[in-house]
């Protein structure tokens, strides 16, 4: 596995992996970067190299986790990353499905019915989603600041979350994922192919596209936020 | 192989009325056609188990189309009707009969189905009638209730299911079911269930 360095050309990475675009804009990186180096480009902007660099690594190494040594950085970084991530999906990535999706109803001469179900099927997926969503922006993000403040700046804990542990914040993703994968294999396994091939596929892509950045974002939260969260809550119960 | 029972009459009254004793008795979907032009054509009789009950006038019609084929042709007859010729071989369902004698016709049709012929991906009937259930809402218990089966043996139905479709969600299940013609979306309030 070789993993991105500092020194590497941040247009190489775009090269080895475009699916990384979305992710390097999500740091406030627009393309148009010459042949600087992330190390520079990082510099420019005031982004966290380490933080960086564990982020486009995870996404573009399905394997790669990286040790607690790696990960000296803030966890407010990583909240700030995950909404910038939310807000891809709400503004762009979701209402891009369904309109996808509408355009391939449109497409079908005879068989409407079957796809409205489908759009039916995926606005319950979309709702869920959102709701998802929505309870990590409104309690799981603003209990890991409070901890993070707590460890970082001394900002007394109350006394609601003494008790608290993220472990019991972050819910299973599995609701959400199931309905993903189910939706793939009614489209692609039973679904009668009475539309226009090329609308579907579009569909497809961005699915199979939106599946595999979901899978990012849940690694990043379970494998980089939640360790991070956990050790900094033992520290805070220890100095007690 | 699908199989699939036609009531194939003219009176709307004697369709609807023995569709409904039917799909009561077994939870099966009945195609229910008025004449011959929705009738399914040679090459279907031919990849089908096809069980049609069928009004006299047009039994001859469903021979032909049907010879050599799998479909079981069932004459619904009336009291007084004579019945002649090749259909005298047939067997009958009398208007004015026992629900008995359909039920023995039926039960015959459905033990001959065709389940160990499936293909490892296909539902076997069973799977199919508790996908039907399973989408329509119903809970494990409810389905144990009403097929006389124990709950233990529906969860076992239901991984069968999801493996062999890939849909595990029961609003994915829903749709599986409705795209496959197993339940009718009449039947069920869409926004709730998907």
């Amino acid at each position: 596995m070789k993993l991105f360095t500092s020194e590497d050309k941040l247009s190489r990475v775009v090269t080895d992996n475009y699916h990384l675009l979305p992710v390097i804009n999500r740091f406030g990186i627009r393309l148009g970067f010459g042949d600087a180096t992330i190390g520079e480009i990082c510099a420019e902007r005031d982004i966290h190299v380490p933080f960086f660099l564990v982020i486009i690594n995870a996404f573009h190494h399905p394997d790669y986790f990286p040790k607690s040594e790696f990960l000296k950085f803030s966890p407010r970084l990583i909240v700030d990353y995950l909404r910038h991530t939310h807000q891809y999906y709400l503004s762009w990535v979701v209402p891009k499905m369904e309109k996808q999706l509408e355009n391939l109803v449109e497409s079908s001469q005879t068989n409407t019915e079957d796809l409205r179900l489908i759009i039916l099927f995926f606005r319950k997926y979309k709702s869920e989603l959102l709701y998802h969503i929505k309870d990590e922006e409104d309690s799981v993000f603003p209990y890991v600041l409070r901890i993070t403040a707590a460890y970082e700046d001394g900002v007394p804990l109350s006394e609601e979350d003494w008790g608290k542990s993220i472990e019991t914040y972050e819910k299973e993703h599995s609701d959400v994922d199931e309905k993903m994968t189910d939706l793939k294999n009614l489209v692609i396994k039973f679904l009668k192919a009475d539309y226009n091939d090329n609308l579907c596929n579009d569909f497809l892509i961005t699915l199979f596209r939106f599946e595999r950045d979901l899978i990012d974002h849940s690694r990043i939260e379970d494998k980089i936020l939640v360790p991070m969260i956990t050790r900094i809550e033992n520290i805070l119960k220890n100095d007690q | 192989m699908t199989s699939r029972i036609i009531v194939l009459h003219q009176s709307e009254i004697v369709r609807k009325g023995l569709a409904s004793m039917i799909s009561t008795l077994w939870k099966k979907e009945i195609v229910q056609i008025s004449d011959m032009n929705q009738f399914p054509d040679r090459d279907l009789c031919m990849k089908c188990n096809l069980l049609v009950f069928v009004e006299t006038s047009l039994a001859e019609e469903v021979l032909i189309l049907a010879e050599d084929s799998k479909v079981e042709a069932v004459l619904i007859t009336a009291n007084n009707q004579p019945v002649t010729g090749d259909l005298d071989s047939l067997r009958c369902v009398n208007l004015y009969s026992d629900i008995s004698l359909l039920k023995g016709i039926v039960d015959d049709f459905i033990k001959n189905e065709p389940e160990s012929t499936a293909g490892e991906n296909d539902l076997t009937q069973r799977e199919k009638e508790i996908l039907r259930l399973v989408a329509m809402g119903y809970s494990n218990k409810e389905i144990a209730d009403s097929l006389f089966i124990s709950i233990h043996t529906v969860i076992t139905h239901r991984k069968n299911i999801t493996g062999k479709l890939g849909i595990k969600s029961i609003s994915g299940l829903t749709v599986y079911a409705i795209i496959n013609r197993l339940i009718d979306p009449g039947q069920i309030d869409l926004e709730k269930f998907i």
